[in-house]
């Protein structure tokens, strides 16, 4: 299908991907990918850990850091995993380059994935590539700490990566399920991400049917500052279409208002050989139905002969929680329990806490008094306030 | 016989300049000496280090008293900074004189009363200059005595700004120590170094683009109509482009004076342009649309907020000169064309006008402020100011001093 039409320009045309996994979360989402999709984008581990490589079943394996942390992990210390990725920037930036997409996926909070993520974006970004990254973000269990060190992460990669996708974990289960093991857990978020992940590829690798442009997703990505969130169903049978469509737009991963709220949204669709532009239309029929009028919607669509008579809808969306407050967000959970709501409410205020936008990217002006002009605070770099994007 | 060498001092956010100059038989104004250095410890032009910014002033001064062959006791100092401000005050009396005749003693009384604004207790008054007397409110004139009216008023621009702030760089210099004899504001400097009197007269507005602050003038009618600065300058523009492409900020200088451009040449969509490997950093290429994306997005800015600062006057046809760019930021690639479209207006860059002397010093936009400096020196020492130095700047830095 590439050979169809000349290509363009060298380079981003090719749609060549390589997706990377950072730290253990990382490795083992690679380690899934690598058994379970064995045809697709390059695969690589990435760990300062020598031992968690070592039991990692991805093809390719790169250790960073020997000198920082002697092999072994990066003890959730974000600033030892930088200075980890730092280190090795040559070895990076060697498998990076010819790569047009490169995919980071990682679990934020620790000292590995948190730490070189934004270093790996940016050997990413001096290839020339594109780069999307997929984050896993805590259990509030596992700790305010981590908690905190995943949120810090987050907003440095949503400033620097040209998409940032998270996952929030909490939000994949009910609270009120007791039944759930923990092991099975994070099966389900690696599912999660895998999915997401898989969607996001066919989507720019320019292989499907309706492709998403670079420069519609350029576009999409404008107000990167935001990270965004994604849901997604898969569906058999009859009335395929109707159901997948329908559960990823209630995806719990949403957190619901989300879509309402979107600016812009795009859309992946992937089905078997059995595809028909009719299940296509009611899809984007559901899609337009759910969101704002003056909502942009880019989507995509391709055929996978691995989906048999199944098909996989995913929704990508600017995540909404830094505007929205929702005093009784009951869209997720339509049982609607005191406790969740509660539990709800906690989650939306710390997330809340992670933009602190105002004090972000002023350099050498952040210790001075602020100019401010109607009601600007000028020294911020005109083109974040103004929203331009910059092609590094 | 040539008058007493003057020595101006600008303590800019880029770098501190010291002039020496003197006045030939002739009246015109010389530059006999100059010293400079790389300024530390100044930000937005405000001292925020002390130790530093008395370590650059030193050796600046040093430097221009082996290049005047001179010794310099007293200094004349341009202030800037973001907080300094105008504000137009009016004062009004009834004429006192016998047959409504104006006499000198009205025009004193008005100008007491047009120079007594309120203000906040912080700010202090720097400049007073008075514009256009008015008679019976319907006849502007400049000078109104022997002339008969009932009333009159007088509109003057009080340039005013915080006192601590204005008297940390004096201290500054004085704690060198160095007689500081006279202050002004670094603006009003520029415009008066590259602004002639028919330029004056026809209109013009003069935009000094600093390191640290970004001072503005415009005059219509041998009027100054408005003054002012902005706490932006070709700092921001660096900051900006080094937190784009996460570059150290001595790269992103190298960058701006190599490459960038007020506006974005459609000749550089696809350029890259190399940045030379250095300690800590690998090399690495620069897309050059992007940069200049990045340069013209913030002079766009400071342009725009001087338009929004003047569009309120009314300036629309009555600046006959169109607008004239200075200091380092005048040099930038495109600014000119840029600033034609925003004003709507001619305009070009300035040099010192009516100048002689050491080529480098009055030939380049960044010695701008000095030269002006050197001016306003001269002019005040020539006629007599209408109230005494001495007494201002007692007020203004203490008793003590």
């Amino acid at each position: 299908m590439t050979q169809q039409f000349p290509a363009q320009s060298a380079g981003l045309s090719q749609g060549i991907a390589c997706i990377m996994g950072l730290g253990r979360a990382g490795c083992a989402i690679i380690g899934r990918l690598a058994m379970r999709r064995p045809v697709g984008p390059a695969l690589a581990a990435v760990h300062t850990d020598a031992k968690v490589l070592s039991e990692c079943t991805a093809p390719t394996k790169l250790q960073i850091g020997k000198r920082a942390t002697l092999g072994l992990g990066a003890s959730g210390d974000p600033d030892l995993g930088r200075r980890a990725a730092e280190d090795d920037m040559d070895l990076l930036r060697g498998f990076f380059s010819g790569k047009d997409i490169v995919f980071i996926v990682a679990g934020l909070g620790g000292g590995t994935g948190t730490g070189a993520a934004p270093a790996l974006v940016t050997a990413a970004q001096d290839a020339g590539a594109l780069t999307i990254c997929f984050v896993a973000m805590p259990f509030s269990i596992e700790g305010s700490g981590r908690r905190d060190r995943a949120e810090k992460g987050l907003v440095e990669l949503t400033g620097i990566a040209d998409l940032t996708i998270a996952v929030h974990n909490e939000k994949l289960f009910d609270p009120a399920d007791r039944q759930i093991s923990l092991q099975s857990a994070f099966e389900k978020i690696a599912d999660a991400l895998d999915t997401g992940i898989f969607a996001m590829w066919k989507l720019v690798s320019r292989r499907g049917l309706i492709n998403v442009d670079f420069a519609d997703l350029r576009n999409f990505t404008k107000d990167k500052a935001q990270p965004c969130v994604f849901g997604y169903g898969y569906a058999g049978g009859a009335n395929r279409a109707d159901v997948s469509s329908e559960a990823a737009l209630k995806s719990p991963l949403l957190g619901g208002e989300s879509i309402a709220a979107a600016e812009s949204l795009l859309v992946s669709v992937i089905g078997g050989p059995s595809l028909t532009l009719s299940e296509v239309n009611r899809i984007m029929a559901k899609v337009t139905e759910a969101s704002r009028r003056e909502t942009r919607v880019f989507m995509g669509a391709s055929v996978d002969e691995e989906m048999g008579d199944n098909l996989l809808v995913t929704v990508i969306v600017p995540s909404a929680d830094r505007t929205a407050d929702p005093p009784g967000g009951s869209a997720v959970g339509a049982d609607g329990q005191p406790a969740s709501v509660e539990k709800k409410k906690t989650r939306t205020k710390t997330t809340q806490d992670i933009l602190p936008l105002t004090t972000l990217g002023k350099g050498r002006f952040k210790d001075v008094e602020p100019t401010i002009f109607e009601g600007e605070d000028v020294d911020t770099p005109t083109f974040i306030r103004r929203n331009i994007p910059i092609d590094k | 016989m040539p008058s007493d060498p003057v020595v101006a001092l600008e303590v800019g956010t880029s770098k501190v300049v010291a002039l020496v100059g003197e006045t030939r038989e002739d009246g015109r104004l010389t530059v006999i000496g100059m010293g400079e250095h790389a300024s530390k410890g100044v930000r937005k032009g405000e001292i925020v280090d002390v130790e530093n910014a008395a370590a650059c002033v030193r050796s600046a001064l040093h430097a221009a008293e082996e290049n005047g062959q001179v010794m310099i006791r007293r200094v004349h100092v341009a202030l800037s900074g973001g907080h300094i401000q105008s504000d137009i005050n009016r004062g009004s009396c009834r004429v006192m004189g016998a047959g409504g005749e104006i006499t000198r003693a009205d025009i004193d009384q008005v100008m007491d009363l047009a120079r007594a604004m309120n203000m906040p207790p912080e700010r202090e008054v720097l400049h007073s200059i008075g514009r256009q007397f008015c008679i019976d409110d319907d006849h502007f004139v400049m000078n109104p005595e022997g002339l008969e009216g009932a009333k009159l008023s007088l509109d003057m621009i009080v340039i005013h700004g915080i006192r601590n702030r204005l008297r940390n760089t004096v201290k500054v210099v004085q704690n060198l120590p160095m007689d500081v004899q006279d202050v002004a504001f670094s603006g009003l400097c520029s415009s008066m170094a590259v602004l002639s009197p028919e330029q004056k007269e026809i209109g013009a507005i003069v935009i000094d683009l600093g390191g640290g602050t970004t001072g503005y003038v415009a005059y219509s009618g041998k009027v100054m109509a408005a003054i002012g600065s902005l706490g932006v300058g070709g700092d921001h523009i660096t900051n900006d482009i080094s937190l784009a492409f996460g570059i150290s900020a001595r790269q992103a200088e190298m960058l701006k004076r190599e490459h960038g451009a007020a506006e974005v040449d459609i000749a550089s969509r696809g350029r890259r342009v190399t940045l030379p490997p250095e300690v800590g950093f690998p090399g690495r290429s620069i897309n050059l649309a992007s940069l200049q994306t990045v340069v013209n997005a913030r002079i766009h800015e400071i342009f725009r907020m001087i338009k929004v600062k003047l569009d309120p006057l009314g300036l629309n046809g009555i600046i006959g000169s169109g607008v004239i760019l200075t200091g380092g930021g005048s040099r930038l690639h495109g600014v000119c064309g840029l600033a034609e479209r925003v004003f709507n207006l001619p305009c070009r860059a300035g040099a010192p006008w009516d100048v002689d002397g050491l080529a480098s010093a009055v030939e380049n936009p960044e010695y701008t402020t000095a030269v002006g400096m050197l001016r306003y020196g001269f002019a005040n020492a020539r006629a007599k100011p209408p109230f005494s130095w001495r007494e201002f700047l007692k007020r203004l830095f203490g008793s003590g001093s």
